[in-house]
């Protein structure tokens, strides 16, 4: 006797083909963005990722990883482009009064990238009048990373506040670091500074017991040596 | 160590005279000098972090007002106070080793000797910081408060080397 299908089992196999047929991108798919490495951004399968020129190829595509649909890669196709980044150290004091704080900036090369990097600072806060930063010098890449100084200078009519340094680039081509602009805080307070620790007067303090003491041990000694 | 060896029946500073140095001394002296400025080329942010939380704990368990401003920065009764690679007392713990290494005795125990000595100065670096801080909120100069008690730190620095010694200063006669 020939089993037929029941109608259960005929509609759970009609759901799995429709399943099957349809695209990945249509049925439940959460492609709005995925953050990826060194800061791609896919959007949707068959867009271009943002940044393209990030990693190693100058055009970069969003596709879907295998067969989930929610999984999107940025594959960069192309020869590799040079590229950089930059990173800032963070402004040290990150209290000033009425001196400067400093920073050093690293420009990190990607795929053989070398060449000039020019700089511009800007401060941004709630306050008036800010700190200052002049730009910092430009940095020449020429096989592994190169370093420029940040400073932020501060005089006793800057206003009480934290402000944010935002240290931009451009390289000889006008484009600018993969990563963006970067950030950095600094705070201006004009409350008296007190400095912790030892200075000159604890060193001549010091020096003047020691040489107290030196002379307490030399008279003792020879005040022994007599008796 | 016999302090009879080391000098003659009747002192005068003038018979103190480099050639009656023993080489040693100047040798470790020389150390000092070249493992301080060793240890300024360095920022000790982390001991710099360090000190500055100990020194907001306990004054915070004396009553007092408590901020932290920054990695090395509180605010003490309304007070900024900066901690600085000095205030750690990481350049004198440094400086102490050629004084204290015995040449006799193993790296291990040399080693071990060192770490312990350095515990006990980190502890006597936070409790003169932490006089400073109350001398000066009862109304005493922070000249007076930290740096001169600074001096009198250091000095009781010295005198635990001098006591523990294992070098002479002048050639045995």
């Amino acid at each position: 006797m020939k089993r037929t299908p029941t109608r259960p089992a005929l509609l759970f196999l009609a759901l799995g083909a429709l399943l099957a047929l349809s695209s990945p991108t249509t049925l439940g798919q959460s492609c709005s963005s995925k953050p990826l490495e060194q800061g791609r951004v896919c959007t949707k399968p068959g867009a271009r990722c943002s940044p393209p020129t990030v990693g190693s190829g100058n055009v970069g595509a969003c596709t879907t990883e295998g067969m989930r649909a929610d999984a999107l890669v940025c594959e960069c196709q192309g020869s590799p482009t040079p590229s950089y980044n930059i990173t800032l150290s963070p402004l040290t004091p990150t209290y000033i009064d009425k001196d400067v704080a400093t920073s050093t900036i690293t420009v990190i090369p990607f795929n053989g990238f070398t060449g000039k990097v020019d700089f511009t600072c800007t401060v941004s806060g709630a306050s008036h009048p800010a700190p200052s930063c002049t730009n910092p010098a430009s940095a020449t890449v020429t096989n592994s990373a190169a370093t420029s100084l940040l400073t932020v200078s501060a005089s006793a009519s800057t206003a009480e506040d934290t402000y944010t340094v935002t240290v931009n680039a451009v390289d000889g081509h006008g484009r600018p670091p993969d990563n963006g602009a970067q950030p950095s805080t600094v705070s201006v307070s004009h409350v008296r500074w007190i400095l912790m620790g030892g200075g000159r007067i604890a060193f001549l303090t010091f020096v003047a017991l020691l040489a107290l003491w030196s002379v307490r041990l030399l008279w003792r000694r020879n005040r022994d040596a007599f008796r | 160590m016999s302090s009879q060896s080391l000098l003659p029946a009747k002192l005068d500073l003038a018979d103190i005279r480099l050639s009656r140095l023993s080489r040693e001394f100047p040798f470790r002296a020389s150390l000092v000098a070249l493992f301080v400025l060793l240890t300024y080329q360095f920022s000790w942010q982390w001991l710099r972090f360090v000190t500055s939380v100990a020194v907001l704990h306990i004054s915070a368990s004396l009553g007092m007002a408590t901020a932290r401003v920054s990695f090395d920065t509180i605010r003490i009764h309304g007070q900024l106070f900066r901690v600085v690679i000095a205030c750690t007392f990481v350049d004198v713990v440094m400086g102490s080793i050629p004084l204290l290494w015995d040449v006799r005795k193993s790296l291990l125990r040399n080693a071990s000797r060192f770490l312990a000595v350095a515990f006990i100065f980190f502890g006597l670096n936070l409790v003169r910081l932490e006089i400073a801080q109350v001398l000066y909120f009862r109304g005493v100069p922070w000249t007076l408060a930290d740096e001169v008690l600074g001096g009198f730190a250091y000095f009781a620095v010295w005198l635990f080397l001098w006591r523990h010694r294992t070098w002479r200063i002048l050639r045995e006669a």
